[in-house]
């Protein structure tokens, strides 16, 4: 397989499962950050396997893979979570994304946008609504702003981070605090 | 432990970011190429922080016009933006602007996409691929804004809503017509196909009389020229292949041959060797089908086509 195969099928298959198995690394893992640490290891072998040829099935192929880490990480630390082994054989972790109606899921889609949107630092969100919503440039901001170019182009890229992690990484919930 | 990984989802945003900007020269591709290429590690947190941040181009259907720059306002008008999606969402095209007057809806495709639409007045217009373009109807006057890409035209003349579409700062307006219109930033191209239209040139280029397209004819407008040419039948329905999701080639140089299939696909061509831009090639090809060019490119003209991450490279 070539990268850019890999890479569609990635952004197509396998990105989408990104909030459940969010949801199954840091029920897994004592903390947070682990599940980030976690959840890149899972990509790069999932996509060293894809390069010699993409699973049939993705979502069982991701979440052994995953499984699989979790247990070699837990006896590395031989520490075991409780909660972590019972879950190994429950992978029922609600993850098809329901499609039926186009308008619908862009309706969605734009909710889940703005949503993230609303969890940036208030000058990053400002940059980045100029950016993606206003289309100016970098200078245009920096002027509107009355920052430096440098400081925009950190705003939005510290904006794209917080913005992957809510559009892939989040547990859709309805607006509601858990 | 988590800092390495926030370290390269950092890395990733930045390269992303950079990437926007006009000033991507061919030395940070170079370096970006070396960044990715030192582990799969830094691909993966690409493609990710690519996916997410093509995804947020979405967000410009909470675009409401007289707010820009504002961003208090725009929260505000955002939400109602929602509200007035609800219900309101075309497949693959949103619009906005429903608390403003006069109405304006933004309609884009990414690339490799194409979208017809009809508008009240039963006109149509069809987007090609990464193509923007803002209508605005109100009692006097239809507006069309091609912002950037390539749209046809086909529209119903009312001689008292007169239908202008303005691109590049340059106007046309119907007199009847089917035209089509391509925005590429530097080069504003306006191909007349049937009835006729009136090309009102930007009041600050030097040629500043309004010319009548009738069919066959074109005008190309550049920052600082505008030239006349005459197109045969055959040219128009090539150039307006895409519209049957083709793209015909017909003595075309290699370099433009590659321009064209890259203007409709995320995995670039690159002609590695220079020589070769001036090879013509021709035939008929899906405007997605790269692999049928560059089979051709091996098969008949003998090149090399080589796979280096997200290009093609044809070389000798």
């Amino acid at each position: 397989m070539t990268a850019s195969e890999v890479q569609a099928w990635f952004v197509r298959e396998v990105l989408p499962l990104e909030a459940a198995l969010m949801q199954f690394l840091r029920r897994s893992r004592r903390n947070a950050s682990d599940a980030d640490d976690l959840r890149h290891d899972v990509y790069v072998r999932v996509c060293e396997a894809a390069l010699k040829e993409i699973p049939a099935a993705t979502k069982p192929f991701v979440f052994s893979i995953a499984r699989n880490l979790v247990i070699d990480r837990a006896r590395h630390d031989q520490v075991v979570p409780i909660e972590a082994m019972a879950d190994l054989d429950d992978l029922s972790v609600a993850t098809d994304v329901p499609g039926p109606d186009r308008s619908v899921a862009a309706r969605e889609e734009l909710r889940t946008l703005q949503s993230a949107l609303d969890r940036l630092p208030p000058r990053c969100r400002e940059a980045v609504v100029m950016r993606k919503i206003d289309g100016l440039s970098r200078k245009e901001i920096a002027a509107r702003m009355g920052i430096a170019e440098i400081t925009v182009r950190r705003h939005i890229s510290d904006g794209m981070a917080v913005l992957a992690d809510a559009v892939y990484g989040e547990t859709p919930n309805t607006g509601k605090t858990p | 432990m988590s800092a390495p990984v926030q370290e390269l989802v950092a890395q990733a945003a930045q390269w992303r970011e950079r990437r926007d900007g006009n000033d991507w020269s061919d030395a940070d591709q170079a370096a970006f190429d070396a960044w990715l290429n030192q582990s799969l590690g830094h691909r993966v947190e690409y493609w990710r922080i690519d996916a997410a941040w093509s995804r947020a181009d979405r967000l410009v259907a909470l675009k409401s016009p007289g707010v820009r720059g504002s961003t208090g306002t725009l929260h505000a008008s955002a939400l109602k933006g929602i509200a007035a999606l609800i219900g309101a969402v075309a497949i693959g095209l949103a619009w906005t602007g429903y608390f403003d007057a006069p109405r304006e809806k933004i309609y884009s495709t990414p690339v490799g996409g194409r979208e017809i639409l009809t508008l009240a007045d039963g006109s149509q217009i069809e987007l090609n691929t990464d193509t923007t373009l803002r209508t605005s109807v109100d009692d006097a006057q239809r507006t069309v804004f091609l912002d950037k890409g390539e749209a046809f035209f086909k529209v119903k003349h009312d001689a008292a809503h007169p239908f202008v579409v303005t691109a590049a700062g340059h106007r046309v307006v119907d007199l009847g017509t089917k035209f089509v219109i391509r925005n590429s930033g530097d080069r504003l191209e306006v191909s007349l196909i049937e009835g006729s239209a009136r090309f009102e040139p930007v009041s600050d280029t030097k040629n500043m009389h309004p010319i009548v397209l009738t069919p066959g004819e074109a005008v190309v407008a550049t920052p600082d020229t505008i030239t006349e040419i005459k197109k045969t039948g055959q040219m128009l329905s090539d150039e307006t292949g895409w519209r049957r999701g083709i793209i015909v080639l017909h003595r075309t140089t290699l370099a433009e041959a590659v321009a064209e299939f890259n203007r409709y696909n995320a995995r670039k061509l690159v002609i590695a060797t220079p020589s070769l831009a001036r090879t013509r090639v021709g035939g008929t090809f899906p405007v997605e089908d790269v692999e049928a060019f560059t089979r051709v490119a091996k098969q008949v003209l003998g090149l090399k086509v080589q796979e280096k991450g997200d290009e093609i490279l044809i070389s000798r």
